[in-house]
């Protein structure tokens, strides 16, 4: 078939569809990747989470690499660390590169020595008074003479107030590495240590890498020769490798399985046309989806792209069943026609499962969310319209025949496997419920593909350097940098206060290098006039040894001091310290944030109390560790809590679609047990559930849909049924390849996606055949009992119950709540006659019998001499036949008057033999023996043992539907019933047996005088002439139960 | 065992040379190593000591008293009683320097202050004898006998020598009798342990 041809026969779904791919490409032409973790901000995130995103984003942490040389002698390794560090040094990637050489520490130290006078916040009016001056010349002689003299000699004649030491010390006790050969190195002398800070922000991940590959190829440079190795760690190295990792285990893995699917499917339809066509769905969908995040976002997330791809995957099913329902005699187009609203039904509750996510607080869930809807309305609307257009001219697969005989045996053998598998359910449940540790992951690193033994390196290096994680972080945000800058010195006050008491080791600020303005003016006017200070220290000097011009320098570094222009950014440039305080201080859209980041923080309580006392600072401290495990938290409740909204979303529109709760109850059945056996298998194998388990779970759920959908469709033929079969199993085996191979990836993301959902679409498939229900036999049968979902459910629990209390005994409230609520719903069943939850009821007639326009009359309680023969007259008036459900002892009491119904063509069911009011209380052998009771009496008069049973009252034990089936009986409630039992006026109890009479209607009256009429007359002789002049009026036709049922191929 | 032996044989050599009232010969010098060895068998001691610091711009020396308490193979303490109460602990990696009048305590981790640990471990590892880590810091010369030695620790390091020019460790048999400090700039300080405490 030529394009011409294509053309010819569908020009406009063709055309259509290449403009629609031609729009994508452009607006996909347009958009922007990013890689940025903001997208899994939420969109309205407090103050610490925004920090919190901020330094992963590209705070100093971020742009850490951690670099260590082991494997040579200490001298190798120290030389190879300076020609290293010298060579990265000239490279423009790197803000800073220390190994514990001077080079790039003199600058900072000749900058602390000039400026001491305006950096120190000792540095007030008093402190160079005589008095001052004096007790610090005191201090410094008894210094001399101590162990630490040696420390202060040296700069005490021109520092005499000891202003360096102020500055100095609180920096101590930060946890320096060791020096050796003048480098660092980790303290057993294995290994030497550096530490390079990245210019690029850390979520850049192309220039992490760029600057990973420059430190390798200096590396190579420093060590060549040696046999030392390079150990590099840190937050930039582990998204370059994660990244490589994914894209490696992702390429490779979808190579794998690309080349099974493919090879599988040019076996089932030897055309490699058709191959490429099925992939057209699912590859117009994506492009869709892109283009419509593009559109609504601005921005295309890596993450959305990854994982929408994956959860419209169950597009290449769709064109796996066009091409096996087509077949010789079925062309494509009347192949779709047939299954088209299944197809639709199982896209539209995969679209309503993902559309949760689209109201989602964080963009990255409402990207996906947006990215998958679109993606498989795309790829279902070019299977519908496009994809018939493009196929080969009477296509029509003939293996696939082959498969339909080994199909339909697997069919109908699956059933067998019913009870094993609600016990594989219910165990799977109980060891849910069980489960002793954690069910979710509750951290962020669960998230994390970084391998553990990475995760150790980096442990030990940070150790080595002294680098560890920031956990607490002081937070000032304030318009003006000055303001902040203020801001940070009244906290860093506070700071120094509580370093006193314990409360903390110390602590960074942006104000130690670059005080406020105003800080530093005061400073400056702190100092006296050279004349005063000389005089001052003049007579502070008086009697002490100091010999004398000593403090000359003094003298001279003061009065250069009151002249120094103030710090600024510009006088920082150049030193070590401007990275400091360019990532202690940052420039936000809505101005400017101090961090000051705390170390050994011992009462975090305390320390928040005395920051948040801190006058005129809008100061916070943060947890980094709460706020990442809060913000993983809240993503993961708020996927579970999406993912059941998007669950209850696809049962009601499966109810507004199916109409029947029972058949919801076989569609969802299988993908409930598939989820439930799923994640016990993988709590079972020690995984801790993770986000990416939920995504797998989701897509079970909307590929499972599918599959259950299909097995719930009436097949219009044997044929029709047996491609359905291997139409289902072919999509469930590539599904299954496709993401089965992913649970072979070490990468977690990939792995747990991997096998929650390969194994999950087999599971689905395989519970779908077993828990299919078959429709029951010709009513009359003894039939084989099967418990109603309900009753199936109720020992489920019951059973898992068991099971939670034997390994969790500690658990025993929630089994007996759990119990209890199950009973209420039981006893709401019993009081819900029309309800199928305790088994199949007859509320009304087959349709059928509706399309004949039969209707039903039915009388409880009888027969009675009064009433019954009146009944029966006036249904020979108006010729209707109608059912007796008769109560056994009645029957026995008036044994001509049940042979007179029959005689009169009407049928004689059973309404139980004593009409006990508690009858729905009886236990199994009582229920048991009273039906068969009325049954035997019924039979020996009529010579007809009943087909229809209804319960007294309609209040149905949940033990009766294991009775009638072994009796042979069929459970018959009532479309509308006229309440003549309670009610005496007659009008009313017309009305409600009228009103909306339609076509299939069963009606209940009572043969019995309950109640009476302004006349005197039992109510239901007083309404029945007037229902059945309306009954015929309508067109309709009164038979009885057995005639509506019995004839026709409606059961 | 070869240990436990030579731990007899030093004393006993001693108390013997000390009995016949003759100095060992001039020729027998001691080795850095001997010497070493025999200090490396002193568990523990606790001694005397005075202090006398001359320094550059004060016009007279200062000077300290208190006691000294090491115990092998890395724990040193200097108490100083007067003119003020102040003690140093050396113990490990850690010196933590106390100001008991003013109530201060500041503790450093040595590997990160390489001009202190040469410092330190110039008097630390001669007590230890431990030879390798002095070498690692120090050139070490000996001269004199057993009776009488002196060891001369230049340091290796430019960073150390701007600050000393030589450290001079003078004792007896394995007891250490002065330490003097000879500083750039023309500051010393003499060390004079006198005896062991009760």
């Amino acid at each position: 078939m030529n394009a011409d041809k294509i053309l010819k026969s569908s020009p406009w779904a063709v055309a259509g569809w290449l403009a629609f791919v031609t729009a994508c490409a452009a607006v996909i032409a347009r958009t922007e990747f990013t890689t940025d973790i903001s997208a899994f901000l939420p969109r309205s995130p407090t103050p610490g989470q925004r920090v919190l995103v901020e330094e992963l984003r590209d705070g100093v942490v971020s742009r850490l690499i951690l670099i260590g040389i082991e494997g040579a002698a200490p001298e190798t390794l120290a030389q190879a660390s300076k020609r290293f560090a010298a060579d990265l040094r000239r490279s423009e990637k790197f803000a800073s590169v220390a190994n514990g050489e001077d080079t790039g520490l003199s600058g900072d130290r000749e900058f602390v020595w000039r400026y001491r006078y305006l950096l120190s916040p000792a540095v007030v009016p008093e402190r160079f008074s005589a008095r001052g001056l004096r007790e610090r010349l005191e201090e410094h002689l008894q210094l001399l003479g101590s162990s630490a003299g040696p420390m202060v000699r040296r700069s005490l004649p021109r520092d005499p107030t000891g202003e360096l030491r102020e500055l100095i010390e609180p920096l101590e006790g930060q946890g320096r590495p060791a020096t050796r050969e003048g480098v660092w190195f980790a303290r057993e002398g294995v290994r030497a240590l550096l530490v390079a800070q990245t210019r690029a922000a850390g979520y850049d991940i192309h220039a992490q890498e760029r600057a990973l590959a420059s430190i390798r190829s200096s590396f190579a440079q420093a060590a060549g020769g040696s046999r030392a190795v390079l150990l590099l760690s840190g937050p930039g190295v582990f998204s370059v490798s994660a990244r490589a990792a994914i894209r490696g285990d992702a390429l490779l893995f979808s190579l794998i399985a690309s080349a099974l699917i493919a090879g599988l499917l040019l076996a089932l339809f030897r055309s490699p046309r058709v191959v490429g066509l099925s992939l057209l769905p699912v590859a117009t969908g994506a492009a869709a989806g892109v283009a419509a995040v593009s559109l609504g976002f601005g921005t295309v997330h890596g993450i959305t792209l990854g994982f929408g791809v994956t959860l419209i995957g169950e597009g290449v099913d769709y064109a796996i069943y066009l091409f096996t329902h087509s077949a010789p005699g079925v062309p494509p187009r009347a192949a779709l026609g047939r299954i088209w609203p299944t197809l639709r039904l199982g896209v539209l509750t995969s679209i309503l499962g993902f559309s949760a996510m689209l109201f989602s607080g964080f963009t990255g869930l409402a990207q996906l969310g947006l990215f998958s809807i679109t993606g498989l309305v795309v790829a279902v609307a070019a299977t519908r319209w496009v994809l018939p257009a493009l196929l080969p001219q009477g296509f029509a697969p003939k293996v696939t025949g082959a498969f339909v005989p080994a199909a339909m045996a697997l069919e109908r053998g699956a059933p067998r496997l019913r009870y094993p598998l609600l016990a594989a359910v219910t165990l799977a449940a109980a060891l849910l419920a069980a489960q002793r540790g954690p069910l979710w992951s509750e951290d962020l690193s669960s998230l994390s593909p970084v391998p553990r033994s990475d995760q150790l390196l980096d442990q030990r290096l940070r150790r080595d350097i002294g680098a560890p994680d920031v956990r607490y972080l002081v937070v000032v945000r304030e318009r003006e940098e000055e303001a902040a800058l203020q801001g940070a010195e009244a906290v860093a006050a506070a700071l120094r206060n509580a370093v006193r008491r314990g409360l903390l080791e110390g602590y960074d600020s942006p104000s130690t290098w670059l005080p406020s303005r105003a800080a530093q003016a005061a400073r400056q006017a702190a100092l006296p006039v050279p004349g005063t200070l000389r005089k001052n220290l003049a007579q502070a000097q008086r009697g002490l040894p100091y010999r004398a011009g000593t403090f000359e320098p003094f003298l001279e570094d003061a009065a250069a001091a009151k002249k120094l222009p103030l710090i600024d950014h510009a006088t920082l440039r150049g030193t070590g310290l401007a990275l400091k305080v360019e990532t202690l201080l940052v420039r936000r859209d809505d101005g400017w944030t101090a961090l000051l980041p705390l170390r050994g923080v011992a009462d975090a309580a305390a320390l928040a109390l005395e920051i948040g006392a801190v006058a005129g600072a809008p100061a916070v401290l943060l947890d980094l560790k709460r706020e990442s495990d809060e913000l993983y938290g809240s993503y993961r409740r708020e996927a579970v809590v999406y993912s059941l909204a998007g669950a209850a979303a696809i049962i009601a529109l499966l109810l507004a679609t199916l109409r029947s709760p029972r058949r919801v109850y076989d569609v969802v059945a299988p993908l409930a047990a598939a989820v439930v056996v799923v994640t016990g298998l993988l709590a079972l194998g020690g995984h801790t559930l993770s986000i990416f388990h939920l995504v797998g779970l989701l897509l079970v759920v909307a590929v499972g849909s599918n599959y259950s959908l299909f097995f719930d469709r009436q097949a219009i033929s044997a044929a029709d049924r047996g491609r359905t079969l291997v139409s289902l199993i072919f999509a469930a085996v590539t599904t299954m390849i496709g993401f089965g191979v992913l649970s072979f990836s070490s990468v977690p993301v990939l792995n747990a996606i991997g096998s929650t959902v390969g194994l999950g679409a087999l599971l689905a498939l395989s519970f779908s055949a077993i828990l299919q229900r078959r429709e029951i036999g010709a009513a009359g049968d003894a039939r084989a009992w099967r418990p109603a979902p309900a009753l199936e459910l109720t020992l489920m629990l019951h059973a898992a119950g068991a099971l939670v209390l034997v390994l969790q005994p500690a658990l025993w409230p929630w089994v007996l709540a759990a119990i209890a609520a199950n009973h209420l719903l039981l006893a709401a069943a019993v009081l819900w006659p029309r309800g199928q939850a305790l088994g199949s009821n007859l509320a009304r007639l087959p349709a059928s019998a509706a399309s004949r326009n039969e209707v039903c009359l039915t009388f409880d309680d009888g027969p009675d001499p009064e009433v019954t023969p009146r009944v029966l007259d006036l249904l020979d008036r108006h010729r209707a036949s109608a059912s007796f459900f008769c109560v056994g002892e009645q029957a026995q009491s008036c044994p001509q008057l049940v042979k007179e119904i029959a005689r009169r063509g009407h049928s004689v069911e059973n309404h139980s033999q004593r009409h006990s009011p508690v009858f729905a209380f009886y236990g199994p052998w009582r229920l048991k023996r009273d039906v068969e009771a009325a049954q035997a009496v019924i039979a020996g008069l009529t010579g007809r043992p009943p087909e229809f049973f209804r319960a007294p009252a309609g209040f149905r034990s949940p033990l009766l539907d294991p009775v009638l089936a072994q009796c042979g009986l069929r459970y018959v409630s009532w479309t509308r019933r006229g309440f003549d039992a309670v009610d005496g006026d007659v009008q009313r109890v017309a009305a409600r047996l009228t009103r909306g009479l339609a076509a299939g209607d069963v009606l209940v009256l009572h043969d019995r005088a309950y109640r009476r009429g302004q006349a005197g007359e039992p109510a239901a002789l007083a309404v029945l002439a007037a229902v059945l002049e309306r009954i015929a009026g309508a067109g309709l036709k009164c038979v009885s139960l057995p005639a509506a049922c019995g004839r026709g191929p409606a059961a | 065992m070869i240990t436990g032996v030579r731990r007899l044989i030093l004393p006993l050599a001693a108390l013997m040379a000390a009995a016949v009232g003759a100095p060992p010969a001039a020729g027998a010098d001691l080795g850095v190593e001997e010497l070493m060895r025999s200090l490396a068998q002193v568990r523990s001691r606790t001694a005397r000591f005075v202090e006398r610091k001359q320094v550059a711009i004060l016009n007279t020396p200062l000077e300290s008293s208190g006691t000294l308490v090491y115990t092998a193979p890395g724990r040193l303490e200097k108490h100083t009683v007067a003119p003020r109460a102040e003690s140093l602990v050396l113990d490990g990696d850690r010196l933590t320097l106390e100001d008991k009048g003013r109530d201060q305590k500041r503790t450093f981790a040595l590997p990160e202050y390489p001009m202190i640990q040469a410092f330190v471990e110039g008097v630390r590892s001669t007590l230890a004898g431990d030879l390798a880590t002095l070498s690692r810091f120090y050139q070490v010369a000996l001269e004199g006998n057993e009776r009488r030695w002196r060891l001369l620790l230049r340091p290796r390091e430019q960073r150390m020598q701007d600050f000393v020019s030589e450290i001079r460790i003078s004792g007896s048999l394995d007891r250490i009798r002065t330490i003097e400090i000879v500083e750039t700039e023309g500051d010393r300080s003499v060390m004079t342990i006198t005896s062991d405490a009760p």
